[in-house]
């Protein structure tokens, strides 16, 4: 026999939509399986599953936090670092600014102090200067006044004459008499 | 005064009224002893102990005037040997003293550039004793360091009115300006 005849024969068992379905034992043993099989595989691998998936999930959020808060200490530690980086650069500029301007009160101190100095030498050089130049003054008025008198004396001396010496004493005479008359 | 000075003026008074030349000697000491003390350098030689006693000597000679009463020599010759030539001028004072209290006087001594007139001399004694209330017997000294008017000294009291003195004044003035 040929393959159409083959073919012909067995479709002459059975027509129509019963050539593609199994037997109708078959059919139902199948969906009874498949029934088991979905009710065994929900029953069992799914709560496995889930539990796997739930697992896995929590895991993941866990560590997504974990980076999430290892984010924030290091965004955290940056700003505490750049805080102290600018603490010690205001730090450093006090510091600085702090040695600048006492060098320059040092500095000014010493040239206000020479200055006074200066200024002290110069008064005390002034003032020896006049207490000098009135020292010497006053020697010399002394040395003038007793050199004139002595020239007076001299002149005196030599210029009393015997009737001015005569009048000398009467006078004296004559004021004593009118002292010890009183 | 010591007692020395005091021993000395006795001793010559005593010699010198004896003789009756009282007046005469102490008047003759007196102007010995002006004339040392208007003499710085005669003053300094009779107080120098090294002095040889015969330079002593012959330096009171020429001091002393050829007319001088023995006993005035005497004194001074007797001052020389005892050492006691630097009181020379206390014992002539106090000697012109004792005489003018044997007179009932005190002494003053008055100082002028010239010599005084006798008439000039009466008048200070006059006015002195009124000022002392002591009759007064005045020893003129001629004394050119006063260089004019008078000074006049009675013990203790002092009226003095020399041009000396004024020049004395007007310096102590200028000086204390």
């Amino acid at each position: 026999m040929s393959p159409e005849l083959l073919i012909l024969a067995a479709s002459e068992e059975k027509s129509g939509l019963f050539l593609i379905l199994p037997d109708p034992a078959e059919l139902v043993w199948g969906a009874v399986s498949f029934v088991v099989i979905v009710f065994l595989i929900w029953k069992f691998a799914m709560p496995a599953l889930d539990r796997t998936l739930e697992a896995r999930r929590s895991a993941v959020v866990s560590q997504l936090e974990e980076a999430e808060r290892a984010k924030g200490a290091a965004e955290r530690l940056r700003e505490t670092r750049q805080q102290e980086l600018d603490k010690a650069a205001q730090e450093a500029d006090r510091i600085l600014e702090s040695a600048r301007s006492d060098a320059e009160n040092l500095r000014q101190e010493a040239i206000d102090r020479s200055a006074a100095e200066a200024a002290q030498i110069t008064e005390r050089a002034r003032a020896e200067a006049a207490n000098e130049h009135a020292r010497i003054r006053e020697e010399a008025r002394r040395e003038i006044t007793v050199l004139s008198l002595d020239i007076a004396e001299r002149v005196v001396g030599s210029q009393i004459d015997s009737s001015t010496h005569q009048m000398l004493v009467d006078d004296y005479i004559r004021e004593l008499e009118r002292e010890t008359a009183e | 005064m010591s007692e020395v000075t005091e021993g000395y003026a006795d001793a010559l008074f005593g010699l010198a009224s004896a003789e009756s030349q009282l007046e005469r000697v102490e008047s003759e000491l007196y102007t010995l002893a002006r004339a040392v003390e208007s003499s710085p350098e005669l003053t300094d030689a009779l107080s120098d102990p090294h002095l040889p006693s015969d330079r002593r000597h012959s330096l009171m000679s020429e001091l002393l005037s050829d007319r001088a009463a023995p006993v005035t020599r005497e004194a001074v010759s007797l001052l020389i040997r005892m050492g006691r030539l630097s009181d020379l001028v206390a014992v002539a004072d106090r000697l012109a003293e004792k005489a003018a209290l044997s007179r009932g006087r005190k002494i003053a001594e008055v100082r002028s550039a010239v010599a005084l007139s006798a008439d000039t001399i009466a008048r200070l004694e006059d006015v002195l004793t009124k000022a002392v209330g002591h009759p007064v017997e005045a020893r003129a000294v001629v004394d050119p360091d006063v260089l004019g008017g008078v000074v006049a000294r009675v013990g203790d009291l002092v009226v003095d009115g020399t041009v000396r003195s004024r020049m004395n004044q007007v310096r102590a003035l200028l000086a204390d300006v």
